[in-house]
């Protein structure tokens, strides 16, 4: 088999081949409704082959239940506008630019999760330090529900000379805690973007939003772990005072999905990750979009009342308090 | 490059003077021919009587002549050049079939489904050609007797043993050998049809890995290996000329392993080792009973108990020393494992209750358990230096009950019109759900002439098997499952027909146009792996529906010494699943148009010639279609699969030579090249872009001339 695949590998070639591109540009845009705001980003789509055109106006429309919303923001970027959206709202945006196909989305706004219970414990092994959270939900989710969750956190360390510094980040939950644990993680676990509200992105390096289906639950819990190494190790003002102790605050923003919302994340994760897909080897799944005529999506995303865990670290006790 | 043309132009002319020649020859006349050609008259006649469309029929002769890649016949690899059929990733076992999926083919061998048919990753089909008597292939108008899956079905029988003297063969080819052994048990009443199939890899592959051990010393050791095997059974049993009993047994099974070890110390002489091992096994195995009974010329029945079983086990075993922390080993353990099982049985009932009537009927039920599973266990230590162990398992199990009733009738209303009417109902259940099926099968058929017939006919069928999959490749990872609450029975429905002129002895030219429609399909939509969710697996996939249309020409040339055929495809396939794109996009597999030109020349009694040229317009791939700037350029994707890779076509030549010695002995050489052109064709591919900023496909071909040659000596 090593031979033959050896064999397969020395006689490869390349076949350079021109592609069968006839589209034309389009508009694309993200519209994103979060429970108190609207944001829309429209972009001029070039087709493979065509040059970019940066210079463009788009002209946005967002209508609630049939009721023309006004909209803030730059005719060239990003527009939005504070509206308190409630469950059931139908949203429609419409995106036209000069010579471009006019494009229309549509979304229905979801419920807003409520969380109603938090637990956590502390997992040590030598190789593993993590906090282990469970949020517990009022309703246990269907089937046809999806779920984000995002986590802003705050570092702080306290020093002898009675100082402390302070870091904010954003929290990547289901962290590989160890090789060992990698392996029974399920690989969605890992669909994870950036997202800020309004926006969502490819990488997942700043504001890490990971993505939840059902099959996340247990029930109404979803639990997860925390990297919690770094508890009071954030230590900006290095050669002061010593440390002596730390605390951090996590905060949870667990987000109810639209369907598209979720699908077109998704589908923007494996656009980027999927390299078997890539390749032709496996069904290439990133081609989502609930825009008519165009690219991208229109869904909303709802987030529940933030829950906060505070977990705080004594250095001369050399322990984490319960 | 100049020196590849070249080459590709001398076997393009050779392949031309082959044709021509093949074309001469055929001229002259010989007994042989003309007894070859009224054989082949009879099967036309016949096709072009019958109600049937979509049907071709191979004999033994037909499947095991021709190319023969790695020195194996392949059925599957036959089946793929007919029209009407893509083929997907290149020498693999897809058989996508109208626009089907490639899962979605009902195997039947003696009339037990085969839910595995592949060696070595597709490779290699699992029939072996040697104890084949013949085999049917369906692609639309299924008569009522099959049913269970969408696209098509390939019935292949085994050979019944011969009655009165001992005789087989042996061959050996580039990777396998195969042994074929029958005879009577009791001369006249009782016989045997053995076949058995090795692959012989190791022969290699033991020695290299002795060598390779032998030069790394004792601290690193490293095995594995790769073998398939097959075993075909039949023993048959006349009780009357009327009256038979068939004992049938197949069993198939790949094995594939790799290990390495190392061993380590330090300086305080703690020693230890890493050890890395790996294995995967997969297979099928089939039993069955069945007894053929004729009441009289005008009622006959068969009936058949069986059992059918396809099974995969992968492990892997990994551990380690870790240095710092004394004696504390890491250790991980996983294994998968799966298996359908079905037990089955059919009554099947032919009757003639007069001239104007072909009436089938029967009934089937199977009882099949469907299961998948995974374990995996690690040891790590903790803090305090004690183990932890941690231990994960998940399994999907179901068991679900299938039966079916049918019945058909052939109805002869006139001397030039035929018309089969025929219903099946199936029903199924698993757990609390219980679906039913009703699928009528209508066919017409006009005699326009009497070399000219007409055909129609619609079909409904259901499959209630689905493959779950995450890659275009046929691995032990795949496994089956029943349709569930959530995973719908798949539907298809096809409306194909014809016309089937015969304009002379030697020449049959057919040509068919089919529409169908696909729903409930399932496409993968979860994460990037080749080993799909077990649990809730239902999950990871998102329902739509496909639709498929075309035609096909098939023109045959033949005198029994010389066969030239040309087939051709035109096609269209789209799929549609809202979760994935809000439209119709092209499905993967969407070959626009196909040419397969076949020859064989049988120019002396002990030497033959044959030539296949294979054309299709490429696959389908996803290329992004726009872009944006996001600080960089980001890429966009509209439709799926908006691409079509270069076009691929292929030329196999082979050679036949048999040398019959006095004792009746004989030996028989093939030389086959795959590919003799080496056009590498394109396999995976990349967009990229110019100096300029344009953007161009990138594809890798891989799969360069192959030549073989196989040994076969009959005694």
């Amino acid at each position: 088999m090593v031979a033959l695949c050896g064999l397969l590998g020395m006689s490869a070639c390349e076949i350079p081949f021109e592609i069968e591109q006839k589209g034309t540009s389009l508009i694309y845009f993200q519209a994103i409704a979060n429970q108190d705001t609207f944001v829309v980003y429209p972009r001029y789509a070039a087709a493979i082959g065509q040059p970019l055109e940066n210079d463009v106006t788009f002209d946005v429309t967002l209508q609630v239940n049939g009721e023309k919303i006004p909209l803030d923001g730059s005719e060239k970027g990003i527009r939005h506008c504070r509206y308190a959206f409630r469950e059931g709202d139908q949203v429609s945006v419409t995106v036209g630019a000069e010579g471009l196909p006019t494009v229309e989305g549509l979304t229905t706004v979801m419920k807003k999760p409520v969380v109603t219970d938090m637990s956590w414990k502390e997992v040590r092994t030598h190789e593993i330090q993590a906090t282990q959270v469970t949020l517990t939900l009022q309703h246990t989710p269907q089937d046809d529900e999806y779920y984000a969750i995002q986590i802003p956190s705050t570092s702080t360390t306290y020093y002898s000379d009675g100082t402390f510094s302070e870091y904010s980040y954003y929290e990547t939950p289901g962290y590989i805690l160890s090789s060992t644990e990698s392996l029974k993680i399920d690989p969605d676990d890992f669909l994870q973007l950036e997202y800020s509200p309004g926006r969502i992105l490819r990488n997942g390096n700043y504001r890490p939003f990971v993505l939840l289906a059902r099959k996340h639950f247990e029930g109404n819990k979803y639990s997860f772990y925390l990297n919690s190494y770094d508890i009071g190790f954030r230590d900006e003002q290095a050669n002061k005072a010593t440390p002596v102790g730390a605390k951090k605050t996590y905060r949870f923003h667990l987000y109810r999905l639209s369907p598209e919302f979720y699908r077109y994340a998704k589908a923007l994760y494996q656009s980027n990750f999927d390299f078997l897909s890539n390749m032709g080897l496996t069904p290439a799944n990133f081609t989502y979009t609930n825009n008519s005529n165009g690219l991208g999506f229109t869904g909303n995303a709802i987030a529940c009342n933030p829950v906060e865990l505070v977990v705080e670290k004594n250095f001369s006790e050399g322990s984490v308090p319960e | 490059m100049y020196l590849c043309t070249k080459m590709k132009k001398k076997f393009v002319v050779f392949g031309l003077l082959l044709l021509l020649g093949s074309q001469a020859q055929g001229q002259i006349k010989s007994l042989q021919d003309s007894l070859d050609a009224a054989r082949i008259t009879a099967v036309r006649e016949k096709m072009r009587n019958t109600t049937q469309t979509g049907l071709m029929r191979m004999d033994a002769k037909e499947l095991k002549s021709g190319v023969a890649v790695f020195g194996t016949p392949d059925v599957i690899k036959k089946l793929q050049m007919l029209p009407g059929v893509a083929a997907g990733n290149e020498l693999m076992s897809g058989l996508y079939v109208h626009g089907g999926d490639g899962n979605d083919n009902l195997f039947l061998l003696d009339g037990i489904p085969l839910y595995n048919i592949s060696h070595f990753g597709g490779l290699f089909s699992s029939f072996n050609t040697d104890v084949i008597d013949n085999l049917d292939f369906y692609k639309s108008g299924f008569p009522a007797r099959y049913g269970g899956r969408l696209s098509s079905v390939v019935d292949v029988e085994t050979r019944e043993g011969d009655m009165e003297k001992y005789h087989g063969s042996v061959s050996l080819g580039l990777i396998d050998g195969r042994l074929q052994v029958e005879g009577p048990i009791i001369k006249g009443k009782t016989s045997f049809n053995l076949g058995l199939r090795r692959s012989w890899m190791e022969a290699i592959s033991i020695p290299a890995i002795w060598y390779a051990n032998r030069r790394n010393g004792e601290d690193q050791t490293v095995g594995g290996g790769y073998s398939m095997s097959d075993i075909n059974a039949r023993i048959t049993h006349r009780f009357s000329p009327g009256h038979t009993l068939n004992a049938c047994f197949y069993t198939g099974s790949d094995n594939l392993r790799a290990s390495q070890e190392e061993k380590l110390r330090d300086e305080e002489s703690h020693s230890g080792n890493n050890l890395m091992k790996i294995g995967v096994k997969w297979g099928s195995l089939t039993a069955s009973l069945s007894d053929k009974y004729e009441f009289s010329k005008k009622l006959r029945t068969k009936n058949v108990l069986y059992y059918s079983q396809s099974s995969s086990d992968t492990g892997y075993e990994f551990s380690f020393w870790t240095w710092n922390e004394g004696d504390r080993i890491t250790s991980m353990n996983d294994s998968d494992k799966a298996y359908v099982r079905e037990l089955g049985l059919r009554s099947d009932w032919d009757w003639y209750p007069n001239n104007y009537h072909h009436v089938r009927y029967g009934l089937s039920a199977q009882y099949h358990w469907y299961h998948s599973g995974r374990s995996f266990v690690s040891s790590t230590p903790g803090m305090d230096g004690e183990p932890i162990l941690s231990e994960d398992s998940e399994a999907t199990g179901y068991r679900s009950l299938e039966p079916a009733l049918y019945a058909e009738d052939e109805i002869f209303l006139r001397y030039n019109l035929t018309v089969n009417l025929g219903l099946r109902y199936a029903l199924f259940k698993t757990g609390s759900k219980l679906y039913h099926s009703p699928e009528p099968r209508v066919a017409f058929k006009w005699l326009i002439h009497n070399s000219l017939s007409a055909k129609l006919s619609y079909t409904r069928m259901s499959q209630f098997a689905h493959l779950v999959s995450a890659v275009y490749m046929d691995l032990p990872s795949n496994s089956w499952m029943p349709s569930t609450d959530s995973a719908r029975p798949m539907v298809s429905e096809q409306v194909a027909g014809g016309l089937y002129f015969t304009p002379h002895k030697y020449w049959k030219i057919h040509l068919e146009g089919w529409y169908k429609t696909m729903n409930h399909l399932l496409a993968y939509n979860g994460s990037n792996t080749f080993t799909p969710p077990l649990t809730e697996w239902e999950k990871s996939f998102t329902e739509g529906r496909g639709r498929s249309y075309g035609m096909e020409l098939e023109a045959t040339y033949s005198t029994g010494k010389l066969s030239l055929t040309a087939y051709y495809t035109l096609s269209w396939t789209w799929r549609r699943f809202e979760e994935l794109y809000n439209d119709w996009y092209p499905d993967r597999n969407d070959n626009r148009h196909k040419i397969n030109l076949v020859a064989s020349w049988h120019f002396t009694p002990n030497w033959s010639l044959f030539a296949n040229w294979n054309y299709h317009s490429g696959n389908r791939i996803t290329f992004p279609s726009h872009y944006i700037m996001e600080g960089s350029r980001r890429f966009l994707y509209d439709a799926p699969y908006n691409t079509r890779l270069p076009a691929y076509h292929r030329l196999d030549l082979g050679i036949d030579f048999n040398k019959t010695f006095r004792n009746g002995h004989s030996l028989g050489v093939n030389l086959s090249i795959y590919n003799a052109y080496n056009h590498l064709n394109a396999s995976l591919a990349f967009l990229e872009t110019r100096e300029d900023g344009t953007f161009y496909g990138m594809a890798y071909g891989l799969i360069p001339i192959i030549p073989t040659i196989t040994a076969t000596y009959k005694f």
